[in-house]
């Protein structure tokens, strides 16, 4: 009896650890918007950025801290005229296909993204005259001109699979290089170019793709079998669903797009925990400093002192933090000690007092994104102080397409425009040169219309000085110049939610696109 | 062969009907605000790298030269380019129109099983506790919006009671069936994969459900005007007179005189659940070109709207053929008239 009694625990115990050897650390998220693609010369949206990240990598990896750590590259100098960065790649990284990675994959992948002009190639248009291979791992990027955020922009240099590619490549327009390989990695539902912690496993396009951990990768598992071994990430739209989804264990992991209430709601539930952190995403009111009445410094001061900033973090957008000028306090360069302005309705009026305009004010036209409750309730508060002040204020809803279309001429730029910015890459760079340098007015991050040489003539010596002191100085100056002029009126510092299940540990915020969607981070307790 | 002209006058009215729609869905689309290629490319891309994608996907062109090129590509099965997914869109809605399509078929035997079944039910006992009955189940089918029936299922049978799926097609670690028609329940049958069968009957069950709520509710109080109405018809009396049998009565002589006024309004019914396909297809995250439609409307991808609003134009079209040619089976009076 006692021996049956054994072999049956026995039996029983092999059992379970057979089936626990056999058990996945399966991870469910969700997404809110369709993957159009994950081709890393492509994609751009933050579904598809994060694919990316995952199935490939980069040059350079940023820490939490938005600092860049060596990964494909293990170290690199730049020349001192800022002209050259030569790049020693890491040996023995190995594709998902078993070949092995050297710098012509670095070369190819990142005269693909230029060709095909698509994805990043933004960040380097005009910027870079060649790419060389001196050495099996070593490689050459030549600058036409000294641009000191270019290694900040490398995390979105993802390195593909150039025999593969080539291997799969159609005719196309690329000479030589046909189409590049990408009508067949569009079109991949199992299959990617990549080197990186997880590989595609599976794309049910619509449904769900699905990704799986890569036993071998070169950088290893730290957390080993308590990794996790398969994400899939589902589209769903509804944020009720997503709700039921949390509360039954059926997700694993949120989306960081719901409304906090939202949040707060799953929170609730004994087995979800609310994880918030600092995120790039700035917002303001941009004001059209070239059209009456913004075109008047004290009109946009009255503005900036009548916003009411601690509805804007304490009731509207929970858990956000006040703005100090256009650069989020975690991006490097960041310049702490500028000027902040208060909910100050005395000053306010002292201001609009001040102005040519006044008594006779003409009505300030204010265009807010369609989608968003909070930033339509930011919109009614401001318009509802300012009009205290004898100020009408117009605020219309637009679509985000209406909204890139009205900032393309000054005429049609409205006074006020809500919109929030993030940083694509861990530099001040990121904001200063897309919102306030003249190259850029016309667009919708650059809807102040600044058009002010001396700020141009900042930026532009700020991407060129290599040295990071100096760099730092000018990046301080220009900054106290911009925000000295009131083209914006700076509220909040969005925070990145999102909500898991208990046992998921290890998310990781960095200050950089949707980098905190590392999967190789992850693993599970208990 | 009177019959054969009928159809054939009615699908070459359909063709000019489909061409009327691809001319105001071509002016519509390009008319919403934004600027496609710049919506693809993302707020960042330079103005060269949108004027590229823009000469990729023909916009450089005259309208009337794209329009006709677009025509030209129809004929031969291409829908053009996604901005988004830079995929062939006739790729795109062949992944997703089965999806929705299975939906709606599924949600269509409900309206027609439920719809019918309470409406003779309702109109065969008129004023008694069941007309009753139906009639509260009619009339908060057609009160309550088909996504708040959907919610409301969710909360019930996927949280409370747990019982069913919340979202999807397929629970995840169930092994799909290989896909010979896009049609998962067909796919299933096809491959023997009864475990997936099983499955995907019992995700597709609450969204088809949600989305029969309003058509039970509108069907059922048709058949029941109409079983009411034939029931009162002296023919009806002079039947059970001669002695034939209830059953036969019910049946025969009443049921499909009965028949005919739903009948004509399936069409729009259909309409209707292609219509509201996209509210359930986000409240249960389903797949389905509805959902995607809508994605292509907000990020102005011309191609994908003009190939989602053909199909679905298409589809519609052919229904309501197929809803005539039934009518007429039904009543000879109506085929007469068709043939004339």
């Amino acid at each position: 009896m006692t021996k049956r009694l054994v072999c049956w625990l026995l039996l029983g115990s092999m059992l379970c650890m057979g089936l626990a050897a056999g058990a996945k650390n399966i991870l469910v998220m969700d997404h809110i918007q369709v993957f159009g693609t994950i081709d890393p010369a492509r994609g751009t949206d933050y579904t598809e950025t994060y694919a990316m990240l995952n199935v490939y990598d980069p040059l350079l990896f940023p820490n939490a801290k938005g600092e860049l750590q060596p990964h494909l590259a293990t170290a690199w100098t730049v020349t001192a005229d800022g002209l050259s960065y030569t790049f020693t790649i890491r040996e023995g990284v190995r594709f998902h296909d078993g070949s092995l990675l050297t710098a012509e994959d670095v070369k190819f992948s990142f005269d693909r993204i230029m060709a095909l002009q698509d994805g990043f190639s933004w960040l380097w248009s005009g910027l870079i005259e060649q790419v060389t291979v001196d050495d099996t791992y070593v490689v050459s990027f030549h600058l036409t001109e000294p641009f000191a955020p270019f290694t900040a922009t490398l995390p979105w240099l993802f390195i593909v699979n150039k025999d593969l590619l080539m291997e799969n490549a159609v005719p196309g327009d690329y000479g030589e290089f046909m189409d590049y390989g990408s009508e067949w990695l569009n079109a991949a539902t199992s299959e990617d170019a990549g080197s990186g912690p997880y590989s595609l496993k599976s794309w049910d396009r619509g449904r769900e793709i699905v990704f799986e951990r890569v036993e071998d990768y070169w950088a290893g598992w730290p957390k080993g079998d308590a990794s996790v071994d398969e994400v899939h990430s589902m589209m769903i739209t509804e944020s009720a669903t997503v709700l039921t989804m949390m509360r039954k264990g059926e997700l694993t992991l949120t989306d960081y797009y719901r409304g906090y209430t939202e949040y707060e709601e799953m929170a609730k539930a004994d087995n979800v925990v609310l994880v918030e952190s600092p995120s790039t995403e700035v917002i303001s009111f941009k004001l059209n400093t070239k059209v009456a009445p913004t075109d008047d410094i004290h009109i946009r001061k009255m503005l900036a002192y009548a916003f009411d900033y601690a509805t804007m973090t304490d009731q509207l957008e929970p858990g956000s933090t006040l703005a100090l000028g256009p650069v989020a306090p975690n991006v490097p360069g960041h310049n702490p000690n500028l000027f902040q302005y208060a909910f100050d309705l005395d000053k306010a009026r002292e201001e609009l007092e001040q102005s040519s305009y006044y008594p006779d004010v003409p009505t300030i036209q204010l265009v807010t994104p369609q989608f968003g409750e909070s930033r339509r309730n930011a919109s009614l508060r401001l318009k509802e102080l300012v009009e205290t002040l004898g100020v009408n204020v117009e605020i219309r809803l637009e679509p985000w397409g209406r909204m890139t279309e009205l900032a393309s001429t000054v005429e049609s730029t409205p006074n006020i425009m809500l919109i929030s910015v993030l940083a694509n890459y861990p530099d001040a760079d990121s904001y200063l040169y897309g919102m306030y340098h003249s190259d850029a007015a016309g667009t919708w991050m650059s809807t102040e219309w600044l058009l002010d040489p001396e700020v141009d003539r900042l930026i532009t010596e700020s991407r060129k000085v290599v040295d990071p002191v100096e760099r730092t100085a000018l990046l301080y100056e220009v900054q106290e110049l911009i925000t000295g002029q009131v083209p914006d009126v700076y509220m909040n510092v969005m925070p990145i939610r999102v909500a898991m299940q208990d046992f998921l540990k290890g998310f990781t915020p960095r200050p950089i696109g949707t980098y905190f969607y590392y999967f190789r981070d992850w693993w599970y307790e208990n | 062969m009177r019959f054969g002209t009928f159809l054939v006058r009615r699908l070459c009215y359909s063709v000019l009907v489909l061409f009327g729609l691809s001319i105001t869905i071509f002016v519509i689309a390009r008319m919403l605000p934004g600027d496609p290629a710049r919506l693809a490319l993302g707020s960042f891309a330079t103005e060269e790298q949108v004027q590229h994608l823009r000469e990729d996907m023909g916009m450089d062109r005259p309208l009337p030269a794209q329009y006709v090129s677009y025509i030209m590509g129809l004929f031969r099965g291409d829908f053009g380019l996604s901005f988004q997914t830079r995929r062939a869109v006739s790729l795109d809605i062949g992944h997703y129109l089965p999806a929705t399509l299975e939906l709606v078929t599924v949600s269509m035997v409900w309206v027609l099983l439920f719809g019918v079944v309470f409406g003779v039910l309702a109109g065969r006992y008129k004023d008694t506790w069941i007309d009753n009955v139906v009639r509260v189940i009619a009339f908060v089918g057609v009160a309550v919006p088909p996504f708040v029936a959907g919610l409301l299922f969710q909360f019930i049978f996927s949280y409370s009671l747990d019982i069913l799926p919340t979202t999807g097609r397929l629970s995840l670690l169930v092994t799909p069936p290989t896909a010979h028609t896009g049609f998962l329940i067909l796919d299933c049958i096809v491959d023997g994969n009864w475990h997936a069968l099983g499955d995907s009957l019992r995700h597709i069950l609450l969204p088809s459900l949600a989305m029969a709520w309003g058509g039970i509710g509108q069907i059922a109080r048709l058949t029941r005007a109409s079983v009411s109405d034939v029931a009162g018809r002296d023919y009806i009396e002079a039947s059970r007179a001669f002695g034939i049998s209830e059953r036969t009565v019910s049946q025969k002589y009443m049921l499909k005189p009965a028949f005919i006024a739903p009948l004509t309004i399936l069409g729009l019914t259909f309409a209707s659940e292609l219509s509201n396909a996209f509210l359930i297809e986000t409240v249960f995250s389903w797949p389905g070109l509805a959902k995607y439609g809508v994605r292509a409307i907000l990020m102005k991808d011309f191609n994908a709207v003009m190939g989602t609003v053909l199909i679905v134009g298409l589809a519609f079209l052919l229904i309501n053929i197929v809803v005539d040619i039934l009518a007429g089976f039904v009543d000879p009076r109506i085929r007469v008239e068709q043939e004339s």
